[in-house]
């Protein structure tokens, strides 16, 4: 931890002006989180504000000093993913503040209950992972140089002449080879995905399939189900990785699977 | 001179990496979570840093440019002319040719379904990283 102020030592007091409480997530008041032994914002507690079946998790904060340091976020993250290693989670937006105690639970909380029983009942069991394939770009250039018999001209063409000379062919060329990649791009996004669909109970896509970039997508999977996922993942990634490189990062609270269901 | 080619043994093909860097976190946390009315929520100057407009434009001419000159750069086979330190970093970096497979053929043959004719492309083909990076595309933004 670098940069932590005195204040960070400060006992929490909800009743202070200066503070506020940042909101982690929300989880169900029955589970056993631990949240005593988390360490959070500014290095500061965790504690749990519970409102009948559920409950936030929250770290109270120096209002003069807004949490948006490197160290914070990873705290953010690392809290919530705690949080959900014990049992369902809602994450809320990084950089929640709520006046005090009892915003979270009569603004927050009880009004919305119902919403967040649902939203932790359809994430229960359940884990996220975010899947990326990109190209491995030159492998693909040279099979668009390959097949592309307009790409291969013009690239004989400019490719030793002065940069200006060859202006018009070159941003030709440069289109050409992007159309090239989005056509592959999309095609392999569709059978890469036909193989993965199957494992997860809901996705979200990212970013759609472009030159750049295949797969962007956050996958929600069964918990019984990683070890297949990451077993079909391990082969796909085998099987393509001359032209695509399969990155995976998970499981992790579920960021992309909230959040849809409107303000709270 | 022959070099061997590199396999990693027993998968390892899939990159797992721990987020624990700040760009992976932020790519994980950006703009996601439950958002709560802005009413009941305390103001904060720059907190809002982490909405941020992460869509990259692609379709532009410099975009174009790029890939032009990332095709122009391409050292293929049969147009050698590579200098020295390229010859190096091919050497190093990964050595022999293989076969350059369509992610169908390869999908296919890892699920065990149907079979594949090989092209057998001798293609350059390089384990490098792909120069992308996302760390760019920061954008504070006033609400």
């Amino acid at each position: 931890m670098t940069g932590l102020s005195p204040d960070a030592s400060m006992p929490p007091s909800e009743d202070s002006a200066d503070d506020g409480l940042f909101v982690y997530g929300v989880v169900r008041a029955e589970t056993d989180h631990h949240a005593d032994g988390l360490t959070g914002i500014h290095g500061s507690s965790v504690d749990l504000i519970v409102g009948g079946s559920i409950a936030a998790a929250v770290t109270t904060v120096a209002l003069g000093e807004p949490p948006r340091r490197r160290a914070d976020l990873l705290a953010y993250q690392s809290v919530l993913d705690a949080l959900h290693s014990a049992g369902p989670v809602a994450p809320v937006q990084f950089g929640s503040v709520l006046w005090d105690a009892s915003t979270v639970l009569e603004e927050m909380l009880l009004p919305h209950e119902d919403e967040f029983n649902a939203i932790l009942d359809r994430l229960d069991g359940k884990q996220q992972y975010n899947l990326r394939a990109s190209f491995v770009e030159e492998a693909v250039l040279a099979e668009l140089v390959a097949t592309d018999p307009e790409v291969a001209a013009l690239r004989e063409r400019t490719r030793n002449q002065p940069e200006m000379a060859s202006y018009p062919e070159r941003v030709r060329l440069g289109e050409l080879v992007a159309r090239g990649l989005e056509d592959r791009s999309a095609d392999e996004a569709e059978v890469l995905w036909a193989a993965i669909e199957p494992l997860t109970v809901e996705h979200r896509v990212r970013t759609p399939p472009s030159a750049q970039q295949v797969l962007d997508v956050a996958l929600l999977v069964e918990e019984g189900r990683s070890s297949d996922l990451l077993e079909r993942l391990e082969d796909l990634a085998e099987a393509v990785h001359e032209r695509v490189r399969m990155r995976l990062i998970g499981p992790i609270a579920p960021f992309d699977f909230v959040g849809e269901d409107g303000w709270v | 001179m022959t070099v061997q080619t590199q396999r990693r043994s027993g998968g390892g093909y899939l990159e797992r990496p721990a987020p624990s860097g700040l760009a992976d976190v932020i790519e994980i946390i950006l703009d996601k979570g439950i958002v709560i009315d802005a009413y009941v929520r305390v103001s904060l100057v720059g907190i809002e840093l982490l909405t941020i407009d992460a869509r990259i434009v692609i379709a532009s001419v410099d975009t174009y440019l790029r890939f032009a000159e990332a095709t122009n750069r391409l050292d293929l086979y049969e147009h050698g002319g590579k200098d020295l330190s390229e010859m190096v970093g091919d050497l190093q970096q990964s050595g022999a040719s293989g076969k350059t497979q369509g992610a169908v053929q390869g999908v296919k043959r890892a699920l065990g379904v149907g079979h594949s004719d090989d092209d057998d492309d001798d293609e350059d083909e390089r384990e490098r990283r792909p120069v992308k990076k996302s760390a760019n595309r920061r954008r504070s933004e006033q609400r």
